[in-house]
């Protein structure tokens, strides 16, 4: 027999449409969450991975871990600046680092510490037994977060001398990525010109 | 090659509504039309539709090698000059493609005619790589055709496998899909796309393309704001490369499907190109850019196309300078091309035109369609085939 010239089989089932119903996953976490409101939990903030190992000392691993999570997300929600001085100007002297990669070039604040909540797991889509975040903190004269705490969406989390902090399960959603200014709509606009036309493939 | 009449299955709009495909009627017109289909030979099918396929697919990239490292060449094909280096990048760096169609005419005898390459944005390949396979292995079961009927379609095992392929190639376990709102042609185009994507194992979010956004360091994101490293866009480059953010897209770290590279592949002028680089080659049409027409004898027929068009808008059909036929659209401001007139066969009261697919460099089957008037438009209708001895 000859070798077929069309596809062998087709996955019928995953194919349908009309049945298709998305699985009933209504993060039963979320459910939880929203049912108590938004109950605080204790955090701590550390500034390196052995003040953070020294007192949790059976922790090493999730400290260091939870350290290099905060510093890849700092490359993605800190503030960016194109020019040093900009940076220094918000974030004072030497305290701006520049990073470049595949994809751009700029300075961004220095992490000047991380967060570490105990959190009970289920938030999100993964479990974890812990949640980390970037901290930074100003040393420029004029600014209002001067000797301050604060995260990638600039929360104030108080002064520099305070290791533990009050945080909400908001507190730990994903933040956005870089971007102090996102723009949109700018690709779709050939479409209202020929908006006669049923597809613009061909 | 022959077309033959056939009853339509029982119930298939309501198969339809089951796979989800809402497009089979426009503004109350059957698109897809079951009430016939055309026969091939085996021998058909492989020497005269799907070797040539090859070949000329092989011969088109042979063109776009030298005109993205010609700056007056991509001038002809009205690529910006701001977007040059970028699709030269593009080509030599081998990004990867995904899937294209030719326009064939073909009546069953002789060699068929490339009328144009859709490389950048094909539509119809739901209808072709699902619809059309599931017809006949439901004609077959229910008996209306005999078990030996094959057809030429391997689009979808392709597709799957291309995927996967180009996941790797982008170290992506995640592809975006987006499109234009407002058709339900490509958004179920674009669904169909997502279907093989998840089946090769990608994860595939939707957002609509003018949805996406950029930051201020020029990374493209979807509505959360996170990053789109790998996009497939059913729309068009030369739509992208005049708006806003059009030379970001050129040169930004997002991976397009299709790559930039089709804009050179997908262009109408490069029928011209193909025509004077093999000349007489028993697959093409004589074509000529509007600024070579000069040294050209214009005498009978002559088809006008733009260099970019989709969907067979403003194409105007020319015998002995007077015009005989044309089609209304808003295409054409960038300029055209001349390709000699050559007729779609007619079967009974059917024009038709078939669409030779390929997924990255291999032929993987073909669609019809069939139209009342000389020039396939988006009105015409989707017919199946078969192949049998």
């Amino acid at each position: 027999m000859n070798q077929l010239k069309r596809s062998a089989s087709i996955a019928l089932p995953q194919m349908r449409k009309w049945f298709a119903v998305k699985p009933l996953t209504v993060c039963i976490g979320a459910m939880f969450l929203s049912a108590c409101g938004e109950e605080p939990e204790l955090a701590s903030i550390y500034t390196s991975i052995d003040e953070c190992a020294s007192e949790n000392p059976n922790y090493m691993q999730e400290c260091t871990s939870a350290y290099q999570e905060a510093k890849d997300e700092a490359l993605r929600t800190s503030p960016k600046f194109v020019s040093e001085g900009d940076c220094e100007f918000e974030f004072g002297q030497d305290n701006c680092e520049y990073v470049s990669n595949q994809s751009s070039s700029f300075f961004m604040p220095f992490m000047a510490g991380y967060m570490m909540s105990r959190v009970v797991n289920g938030f999100g889509n993964n479990q974890r037994r812990y949640y980390s975040q970037p901290m930074f903190t100003s040393y420029a004269r004029r600014s209002v977060f001067r000797g301050r705490w604060f995260n990638a969406s600039g929360k104030d989390f108080g002064n520099l001398g305070r290791r533990d902090a009050k945080v909400y399960p908001s507190d730990f959603k994903k933040k956005p990525t870089v971007n102090r200014t996102v723009k949109r709509g700018g690709f779709g606009k050939s479409v209202a010109r020929s908006s006669s036309f049923r597809s613009f493939g061909g | 090659m022959l077309r033959r009449d056939i009853a339509p299955r029982k119930h298939w709009q309501s198969l339809a509504q089951e796979y989800g495909f809402h497009f089979h009627t426009i503004k109350g017109e059957p698109y897809w039309d079951e009430s016939a289909y055309y026969q091939f030979t085996l021998e058909q099918i492989e020497r005269d539709i799907e070797d040539p396929t090859q070949e000329l697919h092989e011969m088109c990239l042979h063109v776009v090698d030298e005109v993205v490292q010609s700056p007056q060449l991509l001038t002809d094909f009205c690529i910006p000059q701001a977007f040059h280096e970028a699709v030269c990048d593009a080509w030599q760096q081998r990004q990867p493609s995904l899937y294209s169609r030719l326009d064939l005419v073909y009546d069953g005898t002789g060699p068929a005619k490339l009328l144009e390459n859709n490389a950048d944005t094909p539509t119809s390949l739901y209808e072709s790589g699902f619809w059309q396979w599931l017809w006949l292995e439901q004609c077959v079961d229910n008996g209306q055709l005999p078990q030996a009927a094959d057809q030429f379609n391997s689009l979808q095992e392709k597709l799957i496998m291309r995927f996967r392929d180009i996941a790797n190639l982008h170290q992506q376990k995640e592809m975006y899909f987006s499109c234009c709102q407002d058709s339900d042609e490509d958004r179920g185009t674009v669904q169909y796309l997502q279907d093989c994507a998840a089946q090769a194992g990608l994860d595939t979010p939707f957002i609509y393309i003018d949805d996406i956004g950029i930051t201020e360091t020029h990374r493209f994101v979807d509505l959360n704001d996170m990053p789109i490293n790998s996009a497939f866009k059913l729309y068009p480059w030369e739509f992208m490369l005049k708006e806003e953010f059009g030379e970001i897209a050129a040169y930004s770290a997002t991976q397009w499907v299709e790559p930039l590279w089709k804009c050179v592949l997908s262009n109408k002028a490069l029928m011209p190109l193909l025509w004077s680089r093999f000349t007489h080659h028993p697959n093409l049409l004589p074509s000529y850019l509007h600024k070579d027409l000069k040294h050209v004898d214009k005498s009978g027929k002559w088809v006008k196309k733009p260099i970019f068009s989709r969907e067979g808008a403003n194409i105007m059909i020319i015998d002995n300078n007077e015009v005989i036929a044309q089609t209304g659209g808003q295409y054409g401001d960038e300029g055209v091309i001349f390709q000699q007139f050559h007729a779609l066969p007619k079967f009974g009261n059917h024009y038709t035109l078939i669409g030779s697919w390929l997924v990255n460099d291999m032929p993987a089957g073909i669609s019809i369609r069939e139209d009342n008037s000389l020039i396939t438009q988006d009105s015409s209708r989707f017919v199946p085939h078969i192949i049998l001895e």
